[in-house]
């Protein structure tokens, strides 16, 4: 019996879990369970009883049609649309992906770092510590070695990921046994996943409340403005940070088990985010290069940077948000 | 198992007139036709679940969970009166269509 049951469960493994097909499961395991025991109270043996309900079960492909799947069948039926993956395959993919969104996470926050900088050596220079010439200097320069810096552990988690970016595309294939335990692996993350979030959304929270109060209330001049931003950054930083780590190890699971934004319907392209993010900060640089090198305006450029960020936010929260309703 | 295509026409009117008496279940349809036809055919489940599915969407068969002895809920079929109509209608098809075959074979 236990044959039957692992037989329509690995049927059943990659198709969406919807009403109808979760219905259409128990269904069937009960017709199956039904023949089984009257094959077996007429006398054959487990065996015989076993190899008789399956092989005439029939097959996936005919209830495709009728539960809306054709295309999901289609892709699991042709091995292109497959990658098939091993235990320690799985393992070090995992392991890889790990450590890739804590290294992704380091980078964006050293960029982050680097504006904090930019913005406190004008927040040095505006309150009299420190010449204006050389805030901008130091500022400008300390972003830079940062992005130098972050591009270099990009481009090293790259390299890294390269191996696995078929998994962006396609489907995962896997051992059911191994399935059951990633998808263990998953539920037991969950609430760590949930802390992580939470307390990124409470760091940015506190830091804007800083910034607002020091704004509003009108404490210190345009100093202590300042070093709020420079806080806020800091904060947003570690935010990022934790999304992205707790996020990368999510997506991992997700892609193992093809849920989550790896279903076969979402698996067709990257992100939005993730397809414009390149361009899209590499002409924030320009941009924020350029004008303050025409303008030499540097202690007030730097807002640039503080407006990306919002812009970005707000870009691909509408994209997914009309994106979603298609 | 004999080629199916002719009787995979007919999956519809084997169902709704082994229900035409009294609702049924999955495994009891199934054992119905495999008794009936001394074996000489048997309906896969994914052919029967298929039918059942469509069937029910076209408001020929209704479906209702009956309680079992060993606690599990099985689901049963019933003919609606758009079924009957519907299996009225195959079986005069079925009649026309023996009549034309062994006309024209024999």
């Amino acid at each position: 019996m236990d044959a039957i049951k692992s037989y329509l469960e690995n049927m059943f493994l990659h198709l969406p879990k919807t009403a109808e097909v979760l219905s259409a499961k128990e269904e069937l395991a009960q017709m199956m369970e039904d023949k089984y025991n009257q094959l077996r109270s007429e006398g054959r043996t487990d065996n015989e009883a076993v190899g008789q309900v399956i092989s005439e079960f029939g097959n996936l492909e005919e209830l495709a049609a009728t539960l809306g799947i054709p295309q999901e069948v289609k892709d699991l039926e042709s091995d292109a649309k497959k990658i098939t993956m091993t235990d320690s395959e799985v393992e070090r993919y995992l392991q890889v992906s790990i450590e890739n969104g804590k290294r992704i996470a380091s980078g964006v926050g050293i960029i982050l770092l680097g504006v904090a900088i930019l913005i406190f050596m004008h927040a040095l220079a505006s309150g009299g510590f420190l010449a204006e010439k050389v805030a901008n200097a130091a500022g400008v320069g300390g972003l830079l070695l940062m992005i130098a810096l972050a591009i270099y552990i990009f481009i090293m988690s790259g390299v890294k990921g390269e191996k696995y970016e078929k998994l962006e595309t396609m489907l995962v294939k896997i051992d059911p046994y191994l399935h059951d335990r990633i998808a263990q692996m998953k539920e037991d993350y969950r609430p760590a996943f949930a802390r992580s979030v939470a307390g990124g959304i409470v760091l940015i929270l506190l830091g804007v409340a800083g910034l607002v109060t020091v704004a509003i209330l009108e404490i210190g001049e345009e100093f202590a403005v300042m070093l709020m931003v420079v806080g806020l950054l800091v904060a947003v930083g570690i935010a990022v940070g934790l999304f992205i780590s707790s996020g990368a190890r999510m997506e991992a699971y997700d892609k193992l088990l093809n849920e989550g934004d790896y279903t076969w319907r979402q698996r067709e392209g990257k992100s939005f985010a993730e397809r414009i993010s390149g361009p899209y900060w590499m002409l924030i640089v320009v941009i924020y290069l350029a004008w303050s090198f025409i303008s030499n305006n540097w202690g007030f450029t730097w807002i640039v940077w503080p407006i990306a960020g919002v812009l970005f936010g707000l870009i691909s929260a509408l994209y997914s948000a009309f994106a979603g309703k298609k | 198992m004999i080629s199916s295509d002719v009787i995979r026409g007919y999956t519809d009117t084997i169902i709704l007139s082994l229900l035409r008496n009294e609702p049924g279940y999955g495994y009891e349809i199934s054992r119905q036709i495999s008794e009936i036809t001394e074996q000489k055919y048997t309906m896969r489940e994914t052919t029967l679940y298929s039918a059942f599915n469509r069937l029910e969407k076209n408001g020929h068969l209704r479906s209702f969970y009956g309680a079992e002895s060993n606690g599990k809920r099985r689901t049963y079929y019933e003919i609606t009166p758009a079924g009957r109509a519907y299996l009225e209608e195959k079986l005069t098809e079925w009649e026309l269509t023996k009549e034309i075959i062994e006309k024209i074979i024999h």
